[in-house]
């Protein structure tokens, strides 16, 4: 059960064998804006190459190797409305390296991180700030040189239209970035730490109280909780489309629909076997029809975000392809709405996606990030309760989540002949 | 059943070689949830001409033959081992690399079902010229994929010049026109030649029983017939010494791409010499450029490397390499830098004393923690390359080695190594 350490900060200690390491995060959670995005990725490059302490990458790195490669990170990440930088660590238990205790050393050195960043006369040390600036819009650029992710980033600005944080890469975008100065990025961090909502998960062989004990020294204050709810209804709209050109061998078909399903609510296990069936796993109508029986794609398939209702499609086809695709598509939601599925299918996807859940009790990370969205939702759902709804779910109900998809726009990212 | 405990790990390791051949390994996990098998030949890309089981005469086959195989041996003439898998509730898949094909399931339920029907599909092939040339689509589609990811073209393209004319060189899903020529009998000989199972090894990890989950895969094997095993008769390409020493590729990229490639030619111990030679060589590597060395802040500082710079340490069957890329501004000082550094590589180790036992215990705690993940396990060990070692000896391995240790085995490879540069430039 999560502990409160103050009002807004929660501490959720998760003891277990299972692993060879303890696992540690800190979450700040505030209401996303667009502004806050390009902030918080460009706060995530800085605080995870310097601190005070440790002003220099080779010097934290020295000390997260004399930790025995104890792993450290800084990123962002988004669920719905809400938005979070995350300081996470990994470090080996004691009894495989000796007896030493690196808890306590593991969770000074976040406080330290965290706490005592690289600064001189109230802003970030500009030389550092300068860098990592140049460093993360270099980064951003060579983004667009992934082209599966660049088609997606493309259509989520269709589907989001007039909506900018949801319309905007989680990673920023390069004109707000530029923009920011290290006294402003310093004082928006003041505020960040004064007030946004803290979750801290552990997870690993260790027990609540010496972690809850180490973390007393951080001096953690009271605060609002910031997330009320971070489910986005994205509102119907007419459907966007975008074609653009690009010198590739192969393009890219991104289509985006609304499907008017939440997080967890009533529907929502429903949903989830629906893009399992749809395009969501290997034994999909997608993945079976432009697949292999039609020889169109080398992947092809649906993912579905419960936290903002959407279902997203996409595929890698040839140019001359698209008409053909985008038909091929729509017939497999048209005969999942029609019912026109075995029970056999419909039985596998059910059994894979429980095999997905339980897998994930596999997995440190899985875990840690389970009990935090736990708590942004209000809701825990254990890996048991969570296959108990799931096979619950009927083909008539699949059908029906079917017939509430509506599509919103589509992007096609031609690949045009290299001659 | 041989038994094998290791302390430093916490981990008990079972084997057995079955009466057909077939090397299985067995890892109980306590407290997981799941388990994760891989049935691997050791059949890969690089194995294009060879003399096919019971015959005399050698053959070549099309570049791309083992990955179009991995592609081919799900579907069977009445169902797909996908659905066979699905019904059983496991996710399944496959990969292919220079000198391996590896078929693989995970599973947290009917782990019996599952490892036969991992048996089964790999074991029994059915092509015919309808479903190989079905395949011919898809396979396009991932080849034109992987051309256009800078990455993936950074990394092959160099590894294209460090072996020129030879079969490394060749994409490991081939090229459009060399799969077009692929047909049915082709994979059949392929497959009858190489999926024998004194070829192959299982390995089995996870949420188990030892001596049932051994039971389950002896009862599988004992009902079916083998061909005698026999030794592979590969024939290898002709020894060449060339190297392309510097290639420029164009392609609509918005950041250049250095990679530098160091081809090794020196020899290579065998058994835990080996673990120990590749150990040593990665210690080394971290001690000249990874991010506790002074001349990587030096360069980061100056904006010549970024965090994008990363290196690589590859030792296979009959090749070693060592792979260093990153974006970079300006590529040519990108590789000046870098070659630079390894050229006064003795004296920096002798200077780096001080980060030894850094650089050691990272490399203990990266080591411990990939045996948190039942697939990075299954996946990296290889009981051929190191045997009688594997990576269940690293963390010993690492533990005994020493600076001096670091700088032989650094000097061992690159004072044989040649370079080849290669830079993706923007543009057409």
């Amino acid at each position: 059960m999560p502990k409160q350490l103050a009002k807004g900060v929660w501490l959720n200690v998760m003891p277990t064998t299972q692993f060879k390491t303890i696992s540690m995060t800190v979450d700040f959670l505030v209401p996303g804006s667009a502004p806050e995005l390009s902030n918080r990725i460009l706060l995530a490059q800085l605080l995870e190459t310097s601190s005070a302490q440790y002003p220099t990458q080779t010097a934290m790195a020295e000390k997260l190797s004399m930790m025995y490669g104890a792993s450290f990170g800084v990123n962002v990440f988004r669920y719905g409305k809400a938005e979070g930088l995350r300081f996470s660590s990994t470090i080996i238990n004691d009894h495989f390296i000796g007896g030493h205790s690196l808890l306590n050393e593991m969770i000074d050195f976040m406080q330290s991180v965290i706490y005592q960043p690289l600064v001189k006369d109230r802003a970030f040390d500009p030389e550092t700030f300068n860098r990592q600036k140049q460093n993360l819009i270099a980064y951003l650029r060579s983004l667009n040189d992934d082209k599966q992710y660049y088609a997606e980033q493309q259509l989520n600005a269709l589907y989001f239209k007039g909506q900018p944080f949801f319309a905007t890469s989680l990673y920023g975008d390069e004109a707000s970035i530029l923009g920011i100065n290290g006294s402003d990025l310093y004082r928006d961090y003041q505020t960040l730490l004064a007030h946004d909502q803290i979750q801290i998960t552990v997870a690993g062989d260790v027990d609540e109280k010496a972690v809850a004990f180490a973390l007393s020294k951080w001096g953690l204050t009271d605060r609002q909780e910031q997330i009320e709810n971070p489910i986005f209804q994205r509102p119907v709209t007419a459907v966007e489309t975008a074609t653009e050109s690009q010198k590739l061998q192969q393009s890219k078909l991104n289509l985006a629909y609304r499907l008017p399903v939440y997080y967890r609510d009533e529907r929502f296990y429903q949903a989830l076997v629906f893009n399992g069936l749809f395009g969501g796993t290997p034994i999909s109508m997608l993945f079976k029809n432009v697949r292999e029986k039609n020889s169109l794609a080398y992947y092809a398939s649906s993912r579905f975000d419960g936290f903002t209702g959407t279902l997203l499609v996409q595929a890698g086809i040839d140019q001359s392809k698209e008409a053909v695709v985008k038909q091929l598509i729509d017939e497999q939601l048209v005969a999942i709405s029609k019912g026109e599925f075995s029970d056999e299918v419909f039985n596998q996807v059910v059994a894979s996606l429980i095999n997905a859940r339980e897998s994930r009790l596999d997995s440190q990370r899985a875990l840690v990030n389970h009990s935090m969205l736990d708590h942004l939702v209000r809701q825990t759902v254990s890996a048991k309760e969570w296959v108990a709804k799931v096979k619950q779910v009927t083909p008539a109900e699949v059908a029906a989540i079917a017939r509430q998809v509506r599509l919103q726009a589509v992007y096609f990212l031609k690949g045009e002949d290299l001659k | 059943m041989k038994q094998q405990h290791y302390s430093e790990l916490g981990e008990t390791l079972y084997s057995e070689t079955l009466a057909n051949g077939l090397r299985v390994y067995l890892l109980p996990k306590k407290g997981f949830h799941k388990t994760y098998a891989v049935m691997t030949t050791d059949y890969g890309s690089v194995d294009q001409s060879f003399v096919p089981l019971g015959e005399t005469k050698p053959v070549t086959q099309p570049a791309g033959i083992a990955h179009f195989l991995e592609h081919k041996m799900f579907e069977k003439a009445d169902h797909d081992a996908f659905d066979t898998f699905a019904h059983f509730g496991a996710s399944s898949n496959a990969f292919t690399s220079f000198t391996h094909t590896s078929y693989l399931f995970s599973a947290t339920h009917h782990l019996k079902d599952n490892l036969v029907t991992l048996l089964d599909f790999v074991q029994d092939p059915y092509f015919t010229a309808q479903t190989v040339n079905k395949e011919k689509g898809i396979i396009g589609q991932e080849i034109q994929m992987y051309d256009d990811d800078p990455n993936s073209r950074a990394y092959f393209g160099t590894i294209a010049n460090l072996y020129p004319g030879q079969p490394l060189a060749d994409d490991i899903a081939g090229t459009i026109s060399s799969i077009d020529k692929i047909t049915a009998d082709d994979l059949y000989l392929a497959h009858k030649t190489f999926y024998h199972p004194s070829n192959m090894s299982l390995f089995v990890v996870g949420k188990l029983v030892p001596d049932e989950t051994l039971d389950w895969i002896r009862e599988n094997q004992a009902a079916k017939q083998f061909a005698k095993p026999a030794v592979i008769q590969r024939i290898l390409p002709a020894a060449s010494s060339k190297v392309i020493s510097h290639r420029i590729l164009n392609m609509p990229v918005e950041r250049s791409k250095a990679t530098i490639g160091l081809r090794g030619f020196d020899s290579l111990p065998t058994g835990l010499e080996r673990l120990k030679y590749e150990d040593a060589l990665s210690l080394g590597f971290t001690l000249l450029l990874g991010e506790t060395a002074p001349d990587f802040l030096k360069l980061y500082d100056q904006g010549v490397i970024d965090d994008s710079f990363g290196y690589n340490i590859e030792i296979q069957r009959d090749a070693h390499h060592v792979i260093m890329a990153g974006e970079a501004e300006d590529p040519q000082a990108f590789e000046e830098a870098i070659l630079s550094i390894l050229k006064g590589f003795t004296e920096k180790l002798q200077r780096a004393s001080n980060r030894f036992e850094a650089v050691r215990r990272e490399a203990i705690g990266n080591t411990l923690t990939s045996f948190n993940s039942l697939e990075a396990i299954a996946n990296q060990f290889d009981d051929q390359l190191y045997a009688p070692a594997s990576l269940f000896d690293e963390v010993k391995v690492i533990n005994s080695l020493t600076l001096e240790d670091v700088i032989d085995t650094m000097s061992h490879f690159l004072e044989a190594a040649t370079i080849s540069r290669q830079e993706i430039l923007a543009g057409n």
